[in-house]
């Protein structure tokens, strides 16, 4: 019923799937040449038109070919070189030409298609891409020509082939759809329990079972642990509190991330048989467990579990100084410069930090000397300033990326007030509670004012980045003093 | 929580989610956590969160008949008098084949055949021809079962049993099927449920009617549309009442009730129904309200030659016209239609002449396409396997919103309500913002459910936050099914403003249904609940079997974490409960074989060639120093046979100690078989060795202990570097335990003895016992019982007759014990034990028990197999056996 881990190839899956690529991309063929033929004129340059010129493309170059070793051939009969059966031998090349044809039968089908790797799917959502509608229905007569002449094309290159994949290839021709058995070798047999009692156990919660199964199933060869961390991350998250010996999520999938690479390149033309959208990265793709680290870590160094108040900080110190310390590296190169995800995640990181130094204010004001306070107040608005900056470069990187910008925009100037809050000195209680009940209306007026100095800041921060990520550290020497002193 | 949150995501990829994954998240600052209290994060995940958390981990609460459609086919058509038989059959050519005369009955000419009640294969002058180049098999089949009393009934046990076979021959899990199977994409329901709202009903201010379409018959060509009504107060909170039928002559497809758009606050009078050939729609122009009776008008029927002449798939209406559908066929043409109000019964579909089109792809194969309408009156969403196309018919544009060809491909759509649809592909469960200006992905899930698997549909239905006292505004249960399987996995999204999560995925596992479920739904009902303290919703769905006659009801509940456990377990015993009703050899293996070390063997290493020789020769000195005191037992025992109770068993784990250590399976096999081969001279028999094999692997073809070594090495390793020695150790231990020893020769005493204690009837059935079926059960089950040294007293009286081997009827066994319950499950186990017999006790044991009941004549043939080289008739003695051992061995050495 699930998934399996692991790629199922056998002859006679290739088989078929030989068969249906071929007999896909007749298809396509006989129903660009009847196209054509029903309107010449209105061949427009659209993307799929010119894939079915360049698959075209293929046969007047084989054909050449042939046209040049035919005639060599009776170049060689008049010089009276030929073997007897040179005539037979013409049919022997195009089939041997066919065979190294065939090998890319799945290439040439995903030569017109894109390959995504954020998603399963391409989704194309905005309207301005579309296309007039197609309102001429596709008669019998013209779909029965296609798939004829398709059917004989597929058929003449395989001549030979098995009977059961001759059976679900005609099955396939009439609409019908073929599941596939599962292998009954006994290695894909027990991979195939193991996957299956793993995730009934998952979805059941019995995580002991799950666990086992999980840690028996990354140890069998040809399972890639990456399609599965879902899976250990879950249970992983399920287990770790309880249990000592074993890891967290997030130590889990920081080792996923620390062993496989995100720099390798992403190659359409490869026929691939795993997708990379949940299980890999790429120079243009960041790997889902990657991010999910990031996030995750995030999660870790905002909770205040195993500590109490008094180390609050100590563990501020540590986990997201840390976490902010390993994106701003990251950032730096592809795929992540380029994520705005991984943008917005340091953004969240610097609001955090906003947030969790200008709580202070609204606690222990009564500590704070003056210069303490001062020094307090610049770390917040740096905070928030470099907040602001993320969240800009994430807006820049993808125009798709989409977040409540208001939602973190409140947040942020709520923090800024906080710092207000205490130099006037006002009932601070009073003040938090207005400031909640009723933050979208008078932090509009105190947006304005806190974003001048944030896009001032800005170039500065741009040109120089090495500046940027030092003042974060000495955002944590701050700190520390601080933390003395209370 | 503010109104205008939602989950930071990328545009088109949405808020990705799958098990493990919880992000991405947003960020509540400490002053707000004390409102909140839960948590700091929004999570996308939030499952875990405690607000209504728990309740939406469903199980299956309790499976009542909802509906037996099959019963209500029999009190239709009724039985067909004798007359009409003969007339049917006299010029047919059955009765040459089936003339003998039954004697248990009167006097018959004609066997009695039971005629298909179905009119699918009937041709009228009026009716389209289904585009059918083939008879179905059905059809066919339909003599063999001539005696049944139920023609679909047979055909089902056969295909059960075909099941069952496989499965007893191929699975070492049984639920895996190792056959691949054609799935047609274009059955889609078969039965659906939802309101009808006549006129009349409007008129005088009623409310709209529950009502279920559902079909069936043999080739599911006649349609049935009853009432439901539902009651929340009685246990049972949906009944239905009386059924109108029509017959449409053709297998029906696919059936759809309008969903009209919430703001009009009303339903539809029309259900659509399409067939193999056409397409009908009928108007129900009233319903009465106390016995269900309605009155319905039939509209069409409308070949597919009203559009392109391809099979139509789906059918939808618009939301907000209520006279408007819009149908979509194999290849992708759609158009869009009106019901007028008048005109003659068959020209009231009118197809517009301008909104039609396509979106044939040369690249989609499957046939499976669906359509329905989009987020507004003018648009259009069409569906196939790899794409989804959103049509604009005021502007003439379409855009193709996905194209899935590559990773995933789309499995089913459902539309929810006029700005959330549901997109299940074979990767995810995808929820879509049907907005004005742009389809917007917003949260995904992935299921991890076989890619593979195209028969995976799914249903949807929505919740508010308050019916299921939870803080989230909307819920969205979304079922995925499978035609492979008996799960159904349920996932639930929940909406708060902008705000989607993911509220965490159960899987249901409904007990006692074998194959797999062809529709699921879920009414439109209120919930009900188990008691107002507890606050635990009860979901209510109707489920039909793929193929079967019944639609059962489902109660689904919040799961406790035990009571879940034991619906799990009883999932499980669900499963062996079937295991022993395929007849496995394991059902009868009695406890001291089935209470196990559940520790792996501690092994110690030392195997050194030498060595293991010696102890192979001791060990061989062993056993036939324990097998002989069994013999002189044996011996004394068959002098006074009155004593003799039953038969002795052992194993050889009981003959002699446990030999320490074994290295080479091969070897240890080989002296195994000498050693067998040279008491089965001596009337002893012993469980094969393939019956062993059969019961791990259910593998037949195993016969040599070194090649069943190096198939469990395959399944067993871990990749330890003791595999290997573990392996050895617990196949040694478990062929020592379980290889049965015992002396069929005391067996004709021992009838004798059971015979003369039985009564009179009992004798009567033993002495009955002369027909073929039943000689050939008996071997069986002696067969059975010297295989796995199992002494069941009631199995050891027959007198078994060696006469001649015909192969039996299996019909005629059938009809001679005619019992309503025999008649489900004789069949199944005779089959398995004549292909049994037939083939896989070809060689060992089979032959030797009836060596020990046949002429001492007969022997000679049998005992070909019984050893690989001849072995010389030996006396007792020890010293001498031994050495034979030893000289074997050294001969075999030189392909160790």
């Amino acid at each position: 019923m699930f998934e399996l881990p692991t790629v199922q190839n056998s002859k006679r899956i290739r088989a078929t799937r030989k068969l249906r690529y071929q007999y896909v991309n007749a298809l396509h063929r006989e129903h660009a040449k009847l196209q054509g033929h029903l309107n010449p004129g209105v061949a427009l340059p659209t993307p799929e038109n010119s894939a079915a010129e360049e698959s075209c493309d293929a046969d007047p170059q084989r054909a050449s070919s042939i046209v040049r070793k035919r005639r060599k051939r009776r170049l060689l009969g008049v010089l009276g070189c030929a073997d007897s059966d040179s005539e037979l031998s013409d049919v022997e090349l195009q089939n041997h030409d066919d065979n190294s044809h065939h090998h890319d039968s799945e290439k040439e089908f995903y030569s017109r298609h894109e390959k995504p790797q954020e998603s399963f799917e391409v989704w194309k959502t905005d309207q301005r891409l579309a296309v007039p509608m197609a309102s001429r229905t596709v008669s019998y007569a013209d779909c029965r020509q296609i798939e004829k002449n398709a059917h004989r094309r597929t058929m003449a290159k395989n001549t030979h082939i098995p009977r059961t994949a001759h059976f679900q290839y005609s099955a396939m021709r009439n609409g019908l759809e073929v599941s596939m058995p599962p292998s009954p070798a006994y290695h894909h047999v027990h991979y195939r329990q193991l996957s299956e009692l793993l995730q009934i156990s998952i979805l059941h919660k019995k995580w002991e079972n799950a666990y086992r199964c999980f840690t028996i199933l990354i140890r069998l060869p040809g399972v890639d642990i990456r399609s599965l961390w879902g899976a250990g991350a879950a249970i992983l998250d399920a287990l770790s509190q309880s249990t000592k010996d074993i890891g967290t999520t997030t130590e889990f999938l920081g080792w996923l991330s620390s062993i496989y690479t995100s720099k390798s390149n992403f190659n359409h033309s490869m026929n691939l048989t795993l997708d990379p959208v949940f299980r890999s990265g790429s120079k243009t793709h960041s790997a889902k467990f990657v991010i999910s680290w990031l996030w995750e870590s995030l999660f870790d160094a905002c909770s205040d579990r195993n500590s109490g108040s008094n180390n609050l900080y100590d563990n501020f110190d540590s986990r997201l100084p840390k976490l902010m310390e390993k994106i701003s590296e990251m950032v730096l190169s592809p795929p992540y410069m380029e994520d705005p995800e991984i943008w917005f995640i340091y953004a969240l990181c610097h609001l955090i930090c906003a947030d969790k130094l200008s709580a202070r204010f609204s606690n222990q004001n009564e500590t704070f000397s003056g210069l303490e306070k001062d020094i307090a107040r610049n770390q917040v608005t740096q905070s928030i300033t470099n907040a602001h900056n993320c969240l800009k470069n994430c807006l820049d990187k993808g125009e798709h990326y989409k977040f409540p910008h208001r939602f973190i925009q409140e947040q942020l100037s709520a923090f800024e007030k906080r710092l207000y809050q205490i130099t006037k000195e006002r009932r601070p209680q009073e003040g938090l509670k207005s400031s909640e009940n009723d933050s979208s209306e008078p932090s509009s007026s105190d947006l304005d004012t806190q974003e001048l100095p944030a896009q001032g800041l800005s170039p500065i921060v741009d040109e120089e980045d090495e500046d940027f990520f030092g003042r974060s550290g000495r955002v944590h020497f701050g700190f520390d003093s601080d933390e003395s002193s209370s | 929580m503010d109104r205008g949150v939602f989950l930071p995501f990328k545009k088109n990829v949405g808020v990705q989610l799958g098990p493990g994954i919880r992000n991405s998240a947003l960020y509540v600052p400490v002053t707000e956590k004390s409102q909140q209290a839960e948590s700091k994060w929004i999570l996308g995940t939030a499952d875990k969160e405690a607000a209504g958390g728990e309740n939406l981990w469903l199980a299956v609460n309790e499976k009542r008949k909802f509906l037996d459609i099959e019963n209500d086919v029999k009190t239709k058509f009724g039985e067909i008098n004798d007359d009409e038989l003969i007339q049917s059959t006299s010029d047919s050519e059955q009765e040459s084949i089936g003339s003998l005369v039954d004697s248990s009955s009167s006097l018959r000419l004609f066997r009695s055949v039971r005629m298909l009640s179905d009119y699918a294969y009937e041709v009228r002058v009026d009716s389209p021809v289904a585009p059918l180049t083939f008879c179905p098999h059905q059809v066919l089949d339909v003599p063999e079962g001539l005696n049944t009393s139920n023609t679909l009934q047979a055909v089902e046990d056969e295909q059960s049993s075909e099941r069952k076979l496989a499965t007893a021959r191929d699975g070492i899990l049984s639920g895996l099927k190792f056959r691949s199977r054609i799935i047609d994409p274009s059955d889609v329901a078969d039965f659906t449920i939802g309101f009808i709202h006549t006129t009349n009903d409007l008129r005088i201010n009623n409310d709209a009617h529950q009502v279920i379409a559902y079909a069936s018959g043999e080739t599911r060509s006649i349609i049935y549309f009853s009432m439901v009504k539902s009651d929340n107060t009685t246990a049972l909170p949906l009944s239905i009442g009386s059924a109108s039928s029509y017959n449409l002559h053709s297998k029906i497809k696919n059936i759809v009730i309008p969903d009209f758009s919430s703001i009009l606050n009303r339903a539809s009078d029309i259900i659509a129904v399409l067939t193999a050939n056409s397409l009908y729609a009928f108007k129900i122009r009233s319903i009465e309200k106390s016995t269900g009776a309605m009155s319905i008008e039939k509209l069409g029927p409308y070949p597919f030659s009203i559009l392109e002449d391809f099979a139509f798939t789906d059918v939808a209406f618009n939301p907000w016209d209520f006279n408007e559908l819009a149908v979509i066929d194999i290849k992708g043409n759609w158009a869009v239609g009106n019901l007028v109000k008048k005109g003659s019964r068959n020209s009231r579909l009118r197809f517009s002449a301008n909104k039609r089109g396509t979106i044939y792809d040369p690249e989609e194969l499957s046939s499976w396409h669906k359509i329905s309408w989009g987020a507004e009156y003018s648009r259009l969403l069409l569906v196939s396997r790899s794409r989804l196309v959103e049509l604009n018919l005021k502007r003439r544009l379409q855009l193709e919103v996905i194209e899935a060809k590559s990773w995933s491909s789309i499995r089913d759509f459902n539309r929810v309500n006029d700005q959330v649809a549901v997109l299940t592909t074979s990767k995810e469960i995808i929820m879509i913002l049907l907005r004005n200006d742009n389809i917007e992905r917003t949260i995904s899930w992935k299921h991890s459910l076989e890619a593979e698997d195209t028969s995976i549909k799914s249903t949807v239905r929505t919740f508010t936050g308050e019916e299921w006292f939870c803080r989230h505004e909307k819920l969205f249960f979304v079922f995925l099914y499978s035609g492979l399987g008996p799960e159904v996995l349920v996932h639930v999204f929940s909406q708060t403003g902008l705000l989607f999560q993911s509220l965490g995925t159960s899987l249901l596992h409904i007990r006692d249904i074998k194959n797999s479920m062809s529709c699921v739904f879920v009414p439109q009902i209120p919930l009900s609940f188990e008691d107002d303290k507890s606050r635990k919703p009860k979901l209510n769905c109707l489920v039909r079997e793929a193929g079967g006659s019944v639609i059962w009801q489902v109660t689904v509940s919040a799961a406790e974490g035990e009571s879940q456990s034991l619906e799990f377990q009883k999932g499980v015993e669900s499963l062996s409960d079937r295991i022993d009703f395929v007849f496995t050899p394991t059902s009868r293996v009695s406890k001291e074989f089935t209470a196990l070390k559940l520790s792996l063997p501690l092994v110690e290493y030392h195997s050194i060639a030498s060595t293991e020789e010696t102890i192979f020769q001791q060990y061989g000195y062993d056993l036939s120093d324990g097998m002989n005191h069994y013999l002189m037992k044996w011996a004394r025992e068959m002098e006074n046979p009155e004593q003799v109770q039953s038969l002795e068993c052992c194993s050889l784990a009981s003959l002699a100690e446990q030999i320490s250590c074994v290295s080479n399976m091969e070897e240890f096999g080989s002296l195994l078989e000498q050693f067998k081969g040279h008491y089965r001279e001596q009337h002893v028999t012993f469980t094969a060795l393939e019956t062993l094999t059969t019961l791990i692997t259910e593998d037949d073809d195993v016969a040599d202990l070194g090649v069943f070594y190096s198939n469990l090495l395959q399944c067993w390793t871990f990749g330890f570097p003791d595999d290997g020695l573990i392996t050895s150790e617990v196949l040694k231990s478990v062929i020592l335990k379980n290889t049965g020893i015992s002396s069929v020769s005391l067996l004709p005493v021992l009838a004798a003895n059971a015979y003369s204690e039985l009564n009179d009837v009992h004798r009567e059935v033993v002495d009955s016992w002369d027909d073929p079926v039943d000689e050939i059960e008996n071997k069986a089950s002696l067969s059975e019982a010297s295989n796995r040294d199992i002494t069941e007293p009631e199995l050891n009286f027959p007198s078994v007759k060696p006469s001649q081997q015909s192969p039996p009827k299996p019909k005629r066994h059938r009809k001679r014990i005619s019992s309503q319950a025999s008649q489900q499950s004789w069949p199944q186990p005779l089959n398995m034990l004549m292909s049994q017999t037939s083939t896989s006790n070809k060689h060992a044991t089979h032959p030797a028990d009836v060596s020990s009941v046949l002429p001492q004549t007969m022997t000679p043939a049998f005992s070909l197999t019984s050893a690989s080289q001849p072995v010389p008739t030996l006396s007792d003695s020890q010293g001498r056996n031994s050495q034979k051992l030893k000289k074997k061995k050294k001969r075999l050495q030189g392909f160790g």
